[in-house]
């Protein structure tokens, strides 16, 4: 599969627009066709990110600049490498160092970036309009989701702000945020969400899988305080009978992963699953490092391996006593039993 | 199934701590093994703060504890796969181990000899 860009990191002076901030009387005005592959780049879900050597208060003039204000999610600037300033924007947003691109004129600059982080996608910013055309910057079918994941990031990074300035633990926090979910079963219109949430998740993802309409398919929404997080997690059955269940694919995203939404809706389709008379709900999940999180959310919900063939396991929770909700949390479940 | 040479569970006593419980006799932290040493050490390291290699054994790493998120989790595994050669998302299929700072140094240190 080709890995998908999901950040765009531009440099500004020289790039972003001509000339150079600091010698300029206010910011230059950014170029006509970089403002364009912002907009595409945005349309199709993907985030805008900035490493500059420009001091901090050449971000207070972006900010301020009609056509580029609020655009760039944990932007970078001041003196230091490149190289630190992708390294600490993969960090802040949670995504992988290869799921970047960098823009920027320097080829010194570029060439540093090449060298030193090879998984990243480097472009000369005369090469940005043909690399639009390319798989790596082709994510499907965008969904209204994916359009607002600059949002989500920044609901996130006041989230962030909150947790940090918070003296309670963890649970206590999660209360605090009033966190809501809702459980239900997968309706024909959430098929291209779904199916994005399948192809971009990594850490909050069980095997990788493609996902398929059919069968019965558990997701969740999520909300607190901060806003709104929409549709961010399936667990999907596609044949939902018999006295074992099994989701072949469970796929949550990773800015509702740390808010125990792997667990939360795991325990919506266990419930549902023992309703109609299972006994057991089983979990393939492949073993990587990268998605030790999605099996601590496992864990959590009170699965345990069961079974291992080479690099995959199932996981299979008994289905003996009712489980239960995290109390951390207000679910709707509308699964219900039927 | 576990590949032959390599035990099930380091700790299995340990595992289902609940979270905050010491491990009775174990809690004292400088004085450890190398391998517990060089654990504790890559997790100050992935938590950017030197402190962290003194916490006491019984100190959950996940919630209730340090509150590692998981982008954190990953690196410190991947530190631990790298450095010391224990590739624990593999060997130990529950992550029993990542219960709190004694559970996974024990079981690095299961794997690795002490």
């Amino acid at each position: 599969m080709t890995r998908l860009v999901k950040v765009v990191v531009w440099d500004l002076d020289g790039t972003v627009w001509p000339g150079v901030a600091l010698e300029s009387d206010g910011l230059p005005e950014a170029h006509p066709a970089v403002l364009d592959a912002l907009d595409t780049l945005t349309g199709r879900g993907i985030l805008l990110s900035v490493a500059s050597r420009n001091p901090a208060s050449v971000g207070e003039l972006v900010e301020a600049a009609p056509g580029l204000a609020g655009r760039f999610v944990a932007p970078q600037y001041g003196w230091g490498r490149k190289v630190d300033a992708l390294r600490r924007i993969a960090d802040e947003l949670d995504v992988r160092l290869d799921t970047l691109a960098f823009v920027d004129d320097d080829p010194l600059e570029r060439a540093d970036v090449e060298r030193t982080l090879p998984e990243v996608v480097v472009l000369a910013p005369d090469e940005v309009p043909e690399a639009l055309g390319w798989q790596e910057f082709d994510p499907g079918p965008v969904t209204a989701a994916g359009r607002s994941r600059v949002d989500s990031y920044r609901q996130r990074e006041r989230r962030r702000a909150a947790r940090a300035g918070f003296g309670g633990g963890e649970e206590d926090f999660l209360r605090w945020c009033a966190l809501r979910a809702t459980v239900r079963a997968a309706r024909p219109e959430d098929t291209d969400r779904l199916a994005e949430l399948a192809r971009r998740t990594t850490q909050y993802n069980s095997t990788g899988a493609a996902y398929r309409p059919g069968g019965l398919a558990a997701v969740l929404e999520l909300a607190d305080r901060f806003g709104d997080d929409g549709l961010v997690g399936v667990a999907a059955v596609s044949d939902p009978d018999g006295p074992v269940w099994t989701a072949e694919l469970v796929a949550v995203s990773c800015r509702a992963g740390g808010r125990g939404a792997v667990p939360v809706l795991l325990t919506g389709l266990a419930r549902r699953a023992r309703a109609a008379g299972a006994g057991r709900l089983a979990v393939p999940c492949r073993l990587t490092e990268r998605n030790v999180p999605v099996r601590l959310g496992l864990r959590q919900a009170g699965f345990a391996a069961s079974s291992r063939d080479g690099d995959a396991a199932v996981f299979v929770r008994d289905l003996a006593g009712e489980p239960a909700y995290p109390d951390w949390i207000t679910v709707d479940d509308r699964l219900g039993s039927a | 199934m576990t590949p032959p040479g390599r035990r099930p569970s380091a700790r299995p006593d340990e595992a289902g701590a609940p979270a905050g419980a010491t491990s009775g006799g174990s809690s004292a932290a400088p004085s450890g093994s190398t391998t517990e040493r060089d654990v504790r050490r890559l997790l100050a390291e992935v938590v950017g703060d030197p402190a962290a290699a003194d916490l006491p054994d019984g100190t959950p790493l996940l919630s209730g504890g340090l509150g590692l998120d998981s982008v954190t989790v990953v690196r410190l595994l991947a530190a631990v796969h790298r450095r010391l050669g224990v590739d624990v998302a593999d060997e130990d299929l529950d992550l029993d181990s990542l219960a709190t700072v004694g559970t996974l140094t024990a079981f690095v240190s299961a794997r690795r000899g002490p």
